[in-house]
């Protein structure tokens, strides 16, 4: 884990309200990563006190120069970032938290991985992992949730890995694209089609959607992973403002926090 | 070579002013990949309760300009756990070690002093009042000067480590607290806690926080605090700390020199974890800038008309 300053490399308008920014990273950064791990990012240059705390993002992409995040505007910050000059300087700290298991997941497995729509970032940082290690795409089931088909992000990408294997279905809340309605009822067909052999879920989206995620896969017996948000004000463990409620812990202190703990925890062990 | 060490009461040496604020520094041993915990003036535990508390429901955090409200709601992992599990690494890592602890009554107050009066490793304790005296009906300890006194007299008989008292500043008259712990025995006073404060959310029409009010800090409350600070430290003879939304080390300076001793860095740790280690070598920096040896004569030497 690195404390270091980042200089903005590259800033790519994907849809009015969603960019991607290129980062410089430290020369072991790479190495240090796992898929599902995130940075806490500055979103103003130094010294400046607004907004003052760092916020949390999903390290989506590895580049040969740092790595790449996938933003959407909701606030002030990612506003301010948004329209962050090149070559300015932010001020960085990662990569933080609990990836994805990725080392438990066997290559003969079947993967399902769920992204809700910014939720993409951090599955595709898992889809990379995948095909740097060479799983077979013919195992990996991938379904994209949003609410219209233009929030829809790198799907040209995910369609040529479809004529290598990989499995791609699509959920829009208004229709514009693939089933009409939410990524769960895919999810759900899917997981009785297949009932004798339940693959692996990977997921990140919007709370809602990881909340109904993980009741169908504990009914369907899955094992499935979730990576939670959280307001974070430190994102190292130390402010013990980012907690969230976990079943395997006594009732008396039931917390876990999300950026130290998590942010990827096993459904079961949540209080969904 | 210039000396940054200050004396906080008769007992307790800092190596140089710079502190950590409880509750936003761990149990210490978290920062250590951040920076040297024997470099600071001393490390300031996260405030422990007898027993381990859970704290409160989320959100327990949101982000207001220049600074932040939070109501953790003093989750802790008890005394006991932190004597077997956090301490051997501040003595380890040969830290100063202050440590901040609450309760709910004097009895429990008194017991934790006495608790921690025994073990070797700790160089100081500092006491939150701002806590809840369910046995006054849940007024805070410290927001009246009797209360507040009664209790640093029963902690004071408890224990022979030097004090340091944390006052709220959610009073009408800090001044008269501080005198009133100050003549109760306590060695130090440190101020500001946070202020009481609330976010709303338009949308939904809901507080933000789950427990509806949480405490403001950060950038924010430093013109507050650095008021509070230069009052109290005119009007008591005993060390002043000064704390509230020191983010750099000129605002560590402005403290120093309206009269604190030492002084806090909390919600800016967050921000940058290595902050405090940055601030006691800028000081140092500072001094021989200014060709000042002892940092004793920078202390208070604010100049009025
Ligand atoms: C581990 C982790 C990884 C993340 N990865 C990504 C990513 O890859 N890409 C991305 O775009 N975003 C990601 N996020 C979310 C991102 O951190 C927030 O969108 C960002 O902090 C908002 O900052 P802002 O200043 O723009 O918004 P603010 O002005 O702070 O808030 C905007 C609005 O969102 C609300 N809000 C903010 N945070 C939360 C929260 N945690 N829960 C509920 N409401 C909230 C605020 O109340 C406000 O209404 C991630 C979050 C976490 C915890
Ligand atoms: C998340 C958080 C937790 C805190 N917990 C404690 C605590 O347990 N005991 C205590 O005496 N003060 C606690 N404080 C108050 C700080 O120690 C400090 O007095 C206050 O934040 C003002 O300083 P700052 O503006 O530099 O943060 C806490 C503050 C924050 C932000
Ligand atoms: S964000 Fe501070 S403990 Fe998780």
């Amino acid at each position: 884990m690195f404390l270091f300053p980042s200089t903005v490399l590259q800033l790519t308008e994907l849809t009015p309200d969603t960019f991607r920014i290129r980062l410089s990273s430290p020369e072991n950064f790479a190495r240090q990563f796992i898929p599902g791990q995130f940075v806490m990012a500055s979103v103003a240059g130094p010294s400046h006190l607004d907004p003052l705390l760092k916020r949390p993002f999903s390290i989506c992409r590895l580049r040969p120069d740092g790595f790449e995040l996938l933003i959407k505007v909701v606030g002030r910050g990612t506003e301010i970032l948004q329209h962050m000059a090149i070559g300015t300087l932010l001020s960085l700290h990662g990569p933080l938290g609990n990836g994805y298991p990725v080392n438990v997941i066997g290559k003969d497995r079947k993967i399902m991985l769920v992204a809700g729509g910014i939720g993409i970032a951090s599955i595709i940082s898992l889809l990379d992992y995948c095909l740097e290690a060479a799983y077979p795409l013919k195992n990996i089931n991938l379904i994209l949730g949003a609410r219209t088909s233009s929030e829809l992000l790198y799907i040209d990408e995910f369609r040529q890995l479809t004529e290598k294997g990989l499995t791609l279905s699509i959920a829009t809340d208004d229709g514009s694209r693939g089933h009409r309605g939410l990524v769960t009822d895919l999810v759900s067909r899917q997981l009785q089609n297949n009932a004798e052999n339940n693959p692996i879920i990977l997921s990140c989206g919007p709370l809602p959607m990881l909340t109904a995620l993980g009741k169908l896969a504990v009914e369907a017996s899955c094992p499935c992973y979730l990576s939670l948000e959280s307001r974070m004000a430190c994102g190292f463990g130390v402010c013990l403002g980012c907690v969230t409620r976990n079943k395997t812990k006594d009732e008396k202190h039931p917390w876990v926090k999300v950026c130290h703990d998590g942010p990827v925890f096993d459904a079961a062990t949540l209080q969904l | 070579m210039i000396d940054l060490s200050v004396l906080l009461g008769s007992g307790l040496r800092l190596k140089n002013p710079v502190m950590t604020a409880s509750g936003t520094f761990g149990y210490g041993r978290e920062y250590e990949p951040y920076l040297e915990l024997n470099k600071l003036g001393a490390v300031v535990t996260k405030g422990l309760s007898l027993l381990p508390k859970p704290g409160n429901e989320p959100p327990r955090i949101v982000e207001t300009p220049c600074g932040m409200l939070n109501a953790i709601g003093l989750e802790n992992i008890g005394v006991e756990a932190f004597l077997s599990d956090e301490l051997p690494a501040l003595k380890a890592a040969q830290a100063t070690v202050v440590v901040n602890f609450f309760g709910e009554t004097i009895d429990e107050y008194e017991e934790l002093a006495e608790i921690l009066d025994q073990e070797t490793g700790i160089d100081a304790l500092e006491i939150n009042i701002s806590c809840p005296n369910v046995k006054a009906g849940g007024l805070q300890f410290g927001t009246d000067p009797r209360m507040a006194a009664s209790l640093v007299t029963a902690v004071r008989r408890r224990t022979s480590l030097p004090l340091i008292t944390k006052l709220s500043p959610n009073v009408t008259d800090i001044i008269s607290i501080a005198m009133a712990v100050e003549a109760a025995g306590s060695d130090c006073v440190s101020l500001i806690n946070t202020l009481t404060g609330m976010a709303v959310d338009l949308q939904s029409r809901k507080p933000v926080l789950a427990n509806i009010t949480g405490g403001l800090s950060g950038p924010a409350i430093k013109p507050i605090a650095l008021r509070m600070v230069h009052q109290v430290a005119r009007n008591v003879n005993i060390p002043v700390i000064g704390i509230g939304g020191i983010s750099s080390t000129n605002d560590a300076l402005e403290f120093l020199l309206v009269g604190a001793t030492a002084i806090q860095v909390g919600t800016c740790n967050f921000v940058n974890p290595a902050i405090t280690a940055e601030i006691a070598a800028g000081i140092e920096t500072f001094l021989h800038e200014s060709s000042i040896s002892h940092i004793s004569d920078f202390i208070g030497s604010l100049q009025l008309a």
